[in-house]
């Protein structure tokens, strides 16, 4: 992560409808170029935040600056700037594809060839060239989330607020559509994606936010996400072996701390956790050092899905104890307060 | 799926040839929401079908009036008859009621998709919004109206039917069914029990309204009567027409407007500007006009009020960032134009006392019984006033969470109506129970109406009445202090966060 001036830097947000707190001191920056993944149970206040970042909800406390602009006091002045695509799509009635993309380029002021020039690009990219007459209600949810995606970059904004953009995609859709994420970003938009799929937000992201229960409790990047320490202070290594597995399982039964994964015909699997990187590369050597035939080892990765089920078993007794200066919210600058 | 070529260019290619996404069937100059919804609307099978069948029905009875003998024969009559029947029958359902009904979609569409969220975020605003889908409406509506033209010269040939007349006919229910399309609109847009209950009172009202633009529009110019006083009359109920068909239409706009978009300058400016007519009779010496106009304004300002009133919102520091910045007539104005019911309240003073300043010039001289008209108007003034503010008062000592905010405002309307309607019944009956009558007669609300019934109550009672109206206008003053120190807040705290909902 850079040291820049954040494109979108989020401070205090704080949203409440009646006596419900959707979002409650939630702060995070964005750099340019990168793409951010929100992560999030449902009802974690992921919409909520996304609908007052694109202007469309107005917060209780906090502010948000958009190119250092407050995007609460001046809305007006950066919504041209803004790409927003929300979690549902209603398609109009007795509406082709070209109409629809062209009503909504007159709509962002385009005129003439500017208009035509922008809707053949953006419907060339997104690929909706050869649907352009057809009525969008009978658009796939693959070809929904494309037309979309080309209404949404129409106007060519630099920050685009993607709300579950994957959802209820086929896995060929979902792909298609990872890959424009990856080409947009490779043009240098910034781009915040919620999705409840994890494992591909982390093939997209550069940095993920989890929120829960209006809160973030942890703002970083994918990797040391799945490299971090797991719920019970632990790190695990894997080893495999080929062919004769009797070395591996006899060198096993002499040491402690390590456990036989999988038994296969044609080698085996084993693993080994423990609490230090240093422990880790001694056990390491000695597997070798013993003769043990080791074709692959590799560093236990754990799964973004692990890791947030981890992040929510964050008991809120820890969030109570927080001293009063330090809010809960500010948990996320750091590392995650392990239980 | 994405090419390589599009997956690594830095700008995706132009399209060499024609590109079939380019659309050519209305000019880049016409507003985009008119665009939209008049491609949506000339392709819905409602609009086709309905101009097919129309078209059907009047070759029919086209045919047929041609066919039958001409001159005053019975069949001859009789086959006229029907087209005219048909003629007239087919405008009024598509014009007034057909065209406004789709109106009571046009707002509800867009909400129910969640589509304005993605409209806002474009280069349009409310305003644009509801004026394309307003435009569009009257479009189609025009259209239609336009192929049916060519059965107004048939009428011509087969009935000796005045063309003039007719078409002029044809353009004042245009100017009703766009009156009607902009109140459609505006009850698109709002919950859906109060729609419901817009939809009842428009119903109500549209022989009334209809009715009203008839003897405006058909019986004066085409009909009988002084010439020049109705060539006066007809501009004066054109400009309310407007002003009614503006406070539609504003509505409308605020109905789907950003939290952060004020328009209540627009809507409480109206009921001012329609005294101006009244002003500018009373400069020609035009008094019966001038009169006219003065009730019809005071009618329009209780309008407006009703509806200012009922609002529960606060204000935003965007909104009275406009204002506050002004010397102390800009602030002033700002002061009656925030949203909440608490700046409508100011603006219900200062507008009341500016149409009661208007009664005092007007009445003296357009009316026999001067002076004591004029008082009897300034009195009705403070108790319409008192009215009107009397349900906002009772909802501000009701707490949101026991009740809908809605309900207690109603209440504080209906309620006074029907207990004063029931007390009078009872003094009329055979019992003559009148005490709970002499109650009702200076409670607020009621007591406007009994002011309006009885012209020359005992003393006592005019007294007492004012003095419930003054005590109801004291404790709304008092139940708005909070409000005014949240804008306080709001002024000092320009720039910072924003304070605590």
């Amino acid at each position: 992560m850079t040291t820049t001036t954040p494109l979108l830097d989020v401070e205090q947000l704080a949203r409440w409808f009646g006596g419900v707190k959707a979002v409650d001191g939630v702060s995070f920056q964005l750099q340019q170029g990168q793409v951010v993944g929100l992560i999030g149970a449902n009802g974690a206040g992921k919409t909520t935040t996304m609908r007052i970042l694109a202007t469309l909800d107005y917060p209780d406390r906090g502010t948000v600056r958009l190119g250092g602009v407050d995007i609460v006091e001046y809305p007006n002045e950066v919504r041209h700037r803004i790409g927003w695509m929300p979690d549902h799509f209603t398609p109009y009635k007795d509406t082709t594809v070209s109409d629809y993309l062209d009503f909504f380029g007159r709509a962002y002021g385009l005129r003439g060839d500017d208009l035509s020039n922008r809707v053949g690009e953006v419907a060339e990219f997104t690929d909706l060239v050869p649907l352009a007459d057809r009525s969008i209600d009978r658009l796939s949810r693959g070809q929904t989330q494309r037309l979309c995606l080309a209404r949404t970059l129409l106007n060519d904004p630099e920050f685009l607020i993607l709300d579950e953009p994957a959802a209820g995609l086929d896995p060929k859709a979902r792909l298609e559509f990872k890959n424009l994420v990856r080409v947009l970003r490779d043009r240098g938009k910034t781009i915040l994606i919620s999705s409840h799929i994890l494992s591909e937000l982390g093939e997209m992201c550069d940095s993920l936010v989890f929120m829960d229960r209006g809160v973030v409790v942890h703002h970083g990047d994918t990797e040391t996400l799945r490299r971090g320490v797991a719920a019970n202070g632990t790190m695990t290594i894997n080893i495999t072996v080929h062919g004769d597995v009797a070395p591996l399982l006899q060198w096993l039964a002499v040491r402690p701390g390590w456990k036989l994964v999988e038994e296969r015909r044609d080698g085996a699997r084993a693993e080994f956790a423990g609490a230090t990187t240093e422990a880790l590369a001694a056990e390491l050597r000695r597997v070798i050092a013993d003769g043990v035939p080791v074709v692959d080892f590799h560093r236990e990765l754990r799964r973004l899905e692990e890791a947030f089920i981890e992040m929510l078993r964050d008991p809120p007794e820890l969030r109570a104890a927080l001293p009063p200066e330090l809010p809960a919210s500010a948990t996320h600058r750091g590392t995650r307060l392990t239980p | 799926m994405i090419t390589a070529a599009t997956a690594t260019s830095a700008t995706p290619a132009l399209p060499a040839a024609p590109s079939p996404m380019r659309r050519r069937d209305f000019p880049g100059w016409l507003p985009p929401m008119l665009v939209k919804e008049l491609r949506q609307g000339l392709r819905t099978r409602g609009f086709v079908g309905a101009l097919v069948v129309f078209q059907l029905i009047m070759l029919l009875a086209t045919l047929m009036s041609l066919s039958s003998d001409f001159g005053p024969t019975p069949s001859a009559r009789a086959a006229n008859s029907m087209l005219a029947a048909f003629f007239w029958t087919i405008l009024v359902v598509q014009l007034l009621l057909v065209t406004p009904s789709r109106a009571l979609g046009g707002l509800q569409v867009e909400v129910d998709a969640r589509t304005l969220d993605l409209l806002v975020l474009t280069r349009l605003n409310a305003w644009r919004i509801v004026l394309g889908k307003w435009f569009s409406l009257l479009a189609q509506g025009t259209l239609l109206l336009v192929a049916m033209l060519p059965y107004l010269i048939v009428r011509y040939f087969t009935d000796n039917a005045d063309i003039i007349a007719d078409f002029g006919r044809c353009l004042i229910m245009l100017g009703v069914s766009a009156l009607l399309t902009a109140a459609g609109l505006w009850a698109s847009g709002v919950a859906r029990v109060l729609r419901v209950v817009i939809i009842i009172l428009l119903a109500a009202s549209l022989p009334t309204v209809a009715g009203g633009f008839g003897a405006a529009f058909f019986g004066r110019p085409f009909g009988g009567g002084n010439p020049l006083s109705h060539l006066f009359e007809l501009p004066f109920d054109l400009v309310n027409a407007v002003f009614l068909g503006a406070f539609f239409l504003v509505s409308a706009v605020r109905n789907i407007a950003p939290p952060a978009e004020n328009h209540g300058f627009f809507v409480r400016v109206l009921p001012l500007l329609a005294l101006l007519p009244a002003a500018f009779s009373e400069m020609f010496n035009a008094d019966s006009l001038a009169l006219r106009q003065l009730y019809i304004a005071g009618g329009f300002l209780a309008l407006v009020l009703l509806v200012e009133l009922a609002s529960a919102r606060l204000p935003m520091a965007s909104q009275w960032r406009v204002w506050r910045r002004g010397g102390p007539v800009v602030r002033g104005t700002g002061y009656c134009s925030l949203p909440g019911w608490q700046s409508a309240f100011a603006y219900a003073m200062a507008a009341t006392a500016t149409w009661v300043v208007f009664a005092l010039i007007i009445i003296p001289t357009g009316t026999p019984v001067t002076r004591s008209e004029a008082e009897h108007a300034a009195g009705m003034a403070l108790l319409g006033l008192a009215a009107v503010v009397f349900p906002a008062v009772l909802r501000s000592f009701v707490r949101r969470r026991f009740f809908s905010p809605v309900l207690p405002y109603v209440a504080g309307i209906v309620l006074p109506v029907v207990l004063s309607w029931f007390t009078f019944w009872l003094a009329e009956s055979r019992w003559k129970i009148s005490a709970p009558k002499a109650v009702m007669e200076v409670f607020p609300v009621s007591s406007f109406f009994f002011g309006l019934a009885n012209r020359n109550p005992a003393t006592l009672v005019v007294v007492l009445q004012r003095l419930v109206a003054l005590l109801v206008l004291g404790v709304a003053l008092w139940q708005t202090r909070p409000y005014w120190d949240r804008l306080r807040a709001l002024a000092s705290s320009e720039g910072k966060a924003p304070p605590p909902a």
